[in-house]
């Protein structure tokens, strides 16, 4: 079951489940859209970005505990010794192992992005423009000086996000050149090329992914509709 | 070669923060005067936008917001003499084309007082379409100013 096919070539390995997968490509151009919309100004589709993105940011934090073995934060989130001993025995050798899901750095960055995003949302909810006119839904409950402070940090907060995307993509660079491993193809289809023995990977089913998924964007509507003010 | 122009910037750096500190006093008041005043205009503003955003707006709370708003608009004009834009020295956003178009800027600077009144207006009417509809004009002011004169740092 393990072993390469007749032909010689390597054996595929699932490592990404589809809500992880949609998670990640639904961010991506939600992250673009929330830009874009503040740059032109159109805030009332700013906010929708930004609860869309706060949806999804609370989704991935039940995945991260209730989901796939690949999507825990149990499996990919570890000291500092495993970082230390990644980054000195593996990350720069062409010949190491690949990590079934995300290897112990990229585990901390998925991490620090999802800190990062939900700063930045929680900095939106309260964010007052300097005109007074527009407003995150629940700046009513902040001063404007705070509110304007709120913004402030948003837009600081924004260019880290921007910095910490761009060492994203540098990295998968870095995969793919130096160590020839294509890490976006697995992102896509679910699925890498993997030699030897195969590790034993734990998929949850994604109807659960769809009703976990369902109850958050429910409950955010609920949040926003009822106590918040835009 | 280079000795003499740094002298020279020197030179040129002493006479400037003379200037900033001879201007200081009138200067200083007018540069602190509109930035307190901006900020209690710009808090005003946001809690009307608040009530309207609730659906309900509570017209008492608002009448007296929008009293202060008009009032502090009228004395804005006497809060931006020549000298009290970044040459001045101090943390300001206003950007020397207050003053190099000031046309242009007391042209705006008369919209807002308008909308300003008609906002004060509205509120002592009670009625909140009007409200709504006054809100967004002074709101227009506001941007169409900042957008032009107001440095983004």
């Amino acid at each position: 079951m393990a072993e390469a096919d007749v032909s010689g070539a390597p054996a595929r390995l699932r490592i990404w489940d589809l809500p992880t997968r949609l998670f990640h490509w639904t961010l991506v151009p939600l992250l673009g859209l929330a830009w874009w919309t503040a740059e032109e100004r159109m805030l009332d589709w700013h906010r929708l970005a930004g609860y869309s993105i706060f949806t999804l940011l609370v989704f991935r934090l039940i995945w991260g505990v209730a989901g796939s073995s690949t999507a825990r934060f149990s499996h990919f989130v570890g000291g500092p010794v495993t970082l230390f001993r990644y980054v000195r025995g593996h990350m720069f050798h062409r010949g190491a192992a690949p990590a079934p899901g995300h290897n112990p750095v990229g585990g901390w960055s998925v991490l620090a992005m999802i800190a990062l995003l939900a700063a930045q949302v929680c900095l939106g909810f309260f964010s007052v423009d300097i005109d007074g006119m527009e407003s995150g839904p629940f700046a009513y409950l902040v001063d404007f000086e705070t509110g304007r402070v709120a913004a402030e940090w948003h837009e600081f907060v924004f260019n880290v996000i921007l910095a910490l995307t761009a060492l994203h993509v540098v990295a998968i660079l870095f995969y793919l050149i130096h160590r020839r491993d294509n890490l976006v193809g697995p992102m896509i289809s679910g699925t890498r090329r993997w030699t030897g023995e195969q590790p034993v990977l734990r998929f949850a089913p994604a109807w659960m992914a769809l009703v976990i998924f369902l109850l958050v964007a429910g409950g955010t509507w609920l949040l926003i509709a009822q106590f918040g003010r835009a | 070669m280079k000795r003499s122009y740094s002298a020279a910037f020197l030179a040129f750096s002493m006479l400037a923060s003379y200037a900033a500190y001879a201007a200081a006093p009138a200067i200083t008041n007018a540069i602190k005067a509109r930035q307190a005043s901006y900020k209690e205009i710009g808090g005003a503003f946001k809690s009307i936008n608040d009530e309207l955003k609730s659906g309900a707006p509570d017209m008492n709370s608002v009448k007296p917001l929008a009293r202060d708003i008009a009032a502090r608009a009228a004395l804005l004009p006497k809060y931006f003499p020549k000298g009290s834009g970044p040459e001045a020295g101090l943390k300001t956003r206003a950007k020397p084309e207050i003053w190099k178009d000031n046309a242009a800027f007391v042209k705006l600077q008369g919209d807002m007082i308008t909308a300003a009144r008609a906002l004060d207006a509205a509120a002592a009417s009670g009625n909140a379409a009007g409200l709504s509809a006054a809100r967004n004009t002074l709101g227009g002011t506001c941007k169409s100013c900042h957008d032009r004169f107001r440095a983004e740092l």
